[in-house]
């Protein structure tokens, strides 16, 4: 038989990571049904059940399961809704990246020469980008919203995109079947698009996967320090910074979130290592 | 159309060199190599010419830059008689339809995420407006006349051995009906038992279409079986060329006369190449670039380079051990 990839020490280790994809699956229903799914409006106060703690502990009510903040405001609601909210951003802000970096990767390592140089010291910039910083002017300068957040996100996204594609292009872009497209007569375009996008998915699966969890955690850091999703809005970063006046008597209201992110986080980053041992052997430094 | 006096394609002073990469700041830059140097020869209507010669002599570079994927530096190239401008776009989508490739690996010649029955087609799609119906049709029938069952153009190349791969790749070559297919190393990459197989259908295909090839091998066996003229490799320039038959009875310089021997003690299917003294032999700056490896090499050999030409009727070679044709002629003319 092959030998196996992985220390035979540890041989039922490697399983079908089933918890990571079921949190991820949950993940994704809640963020599409979150507005039927909530017990209660997630922004609606309750001032006569403020700082409710979690179900279990005294004084907790099973109408509020995993308590109230100091508005009376249901904290599984707004969890809830946060996840669409955390989901959304970093699905926006891999969309962007994601496109920009794959069409600027595939046009640097196939055409090399000058435009890659161009191409691949933009990239290294954007990869030195102080995105938390910059976040944090623009939320000061034009304010904050959900989309710059993306945006920000993307600026940096782009860049690890573009590395990853630029190095397999340039491999794959030596075989032969590219260089007999060309002979009979195949365009740059139709060779990146027909040869080389097919060969590099699985790789771009995979570092789209495993940055999801990167996406949302510097969502939650720059809501947290007020320059990400503005409140009312209920999000994950934004419920921990919220939370933080509270930590000793109502700890449950940052912890909450704090352990939505972590689950999350911890859920496609599982995910992202599975696929890339699935599909991506060579993949190992991402 | 053009009769079969006008050569398929015709190269002229084909020239190709590679400035070595520079190690460092300071260093000065090493002068260019020459790769290719001032290659010339023709492909009759319906032959097979083989271009043979050990590794880095420069045949592939010289099947590159015919197919367009390696610009020269000099030289041009006459398809159907007429130069070739890439500009003229009539004549580029021509030149692209009529001419197709078939290179060593076929590992690599496949797309691993392409259907087979695809990239047999992409030649077509790319260069014809037929419908899906009329392309599925002419796929089916290009498998079959490989050899191939026209089922398996649903299947992904990883279903296939290397000799169904080389097939494959012959489909998509021939799909366009071309008038010349450069060879490189066709069957070099396969198993010795399906060599025969597919020299025997890319033989077959010939008498059946009429098409030109351009072979460019290593081994002479194949070459004898299959090349209507032979054109001897050695540096990136011509030696020796000729019809094939002439040129193995009597081959006339000593760079194919050491080629020769050198593949009668080799096994059939191994490299026939003496890779020791290939880059080891640095070239003399002026003389003949085989002059520090050849037996038989005089003083004028390291002062002066030969030029290629004819020594024979039909042969022709580069070296200072035979008199020119013409020169001979006007001796005796003199004589006379």
């Amino acid at each position: 038989m092959t030998a196996n990839r992985y220390d035979p020490a540890f041989p039922k280790q490697r399983g079908k990571p089933w918890i990571a994809l079921g949190i991820v699956a949950l993940t994704m229903v809640v963020a599409v049904f979150a507005n039927q799914l909530v017990l209660h409006d997630p922004e609606a106060v309750d001032p006569a059940n403020a700082l409710l703690p979690p179900v279990l502990f005294e004084g907790g009510l099973l109408e509020y399961p995993l308590g109230t903040d100091r508005l009376g405001r249901d904290i599984l609601s707004r969890v809830m809704l946060g996840t669409r909210i955390s989901l959304s951003i970093a699905a926006m802000a891999l969309a962007f990246g994601g496109i920009v970096g794959v069409v600027l990767g595939m046009i640097a390592g196939y055409r090399g020469g000058w435009v890659d140089v161009v191409i691949m010291r933009l990239a290294d910039s954007f990869l030195a980008f102080p995105s938390v910083l910059i976040a944090l002017v623009l939320a000061v300068t034009i304010g904050a919203r959900m989309e710059l957040v993306a945006l920000v996100l993307g600026l940096v996204l782009w860049a690890r995109f573009a590395r990853l594609i630029r190095g397999e292009v340039l491999t794959w872009k030596e075989r032969d079947f590219v260089a007999l497209a060309r002979v009979s007569g195949a365009t740059g375009r139709y060779i990146m698009i027909r040869h080389l996008l097919p060969n590099v998915a699985n790789s771009l699966v995979v570092l789209a996967t495993l940055q999801v969890g990167w996406a949302i955690v510097v969502e939650a850091s720059l809501t947290f320090l007020g320059a990400g999703v503005p409140p009312p809005t209920p999000t994950w970063g934004g419920m921990v910074a919220e939370g933080l006046d509270f930590i000793e008597s109502a700890w449950w209201i940052s912890l909450m979130p704090g352990i939505a992110i972590l689950l999350v986080v911890f859920a496609f980053n599982v995910l992202g290592d599975w696929l890339r041992d699935k599909l991506d052997p060579q993949l190992r430094s991402v | 159309m053009t009769d079969a006096e006008t050569p398929i394609l015709e190269v002229r002073g084909l020239t190709k060199s590679y400035a070595p990469r520079t190690t460092g700041w300071f260093t000065k830059p090493a002068p260019p190599t020459k790769v290719v140097d001032r290659v010339s020869f023709e492909i009759g209507s319906g032959r097979t010419l083989a271009l043979v010669g050990e590794s880095g002599c420069g045949k592939t570079t010289t099947a590159r830059m015919i197919l367009q994927l390696v610009t020269a530096d000099q030289g041009e190239l006459l398809f159907e008689g007429r130069p070739l401008d890439l500009k003229d776009r009539n004549m580029a989508r021509r030149y692209r339809e009529k001419v197709q490739a078939v290179f060593q690996d076929p590992w690599s010649a496949l797309n691993p995420r392409m259907r087979v029955g695809e990239a047999i087609a992409e030649p077509l799609r790319l260069n014809t407006s037929l419908d899906r119906g009329a392309i599925a049709k002419r796929v089916a029938e290009v498998l079959r006349d490989v050899g191939l069952d026209p089922a398996m153009a649903r299947n992904f190349p990883h279903e296939f051995s290397g000799g169904q791969r080389q097939r494959i790749a012959i489909a998509r070559a021939i799909i366009l009906r071309p008038a010349l297919i450069v060879l490189d190393e066709p069957v070099s990459a396969l198993d010795v038992s399906v060599r025969l197989q597919v020299v025997n259908l890319l033989v077959e295909a010939q008498k059946r279409l009429g098409m030109s090839y351009l072979l460019i091998s290593h081994d002479l066996a194949t070459v004898r079986y299959q090349a209507n003229d032979i054109a001897v490799m050695y540096r990136g320039a011509i030696v020796e060329d000729g019809p094939s038959e002439t040129v193995f009875e009597t081959p006339m310089h000593p760079y194919t006369q050491a080629l020769f021997e050198a593949a009668r003690f080799v096994q059939p299917g191994t490299e026939a190449e003496s890779d020791d003294t290939a880059d080891a032999a640095l070239p003399t700056k002026s003389g003949c670039s085989f002059a520090a490896r050849c037996p038989k090499a005089f003083a004028r050999c390291f002062s002066e380079a030969p030029s290629l030409r004819a020594v024979a009727p039909k042969q022709r070679t580069a070296c200072h051990l035979y008199e020119p044709l013409e020169s001979r002629a006007e001796t005796v003319s003199a004589v006379g």
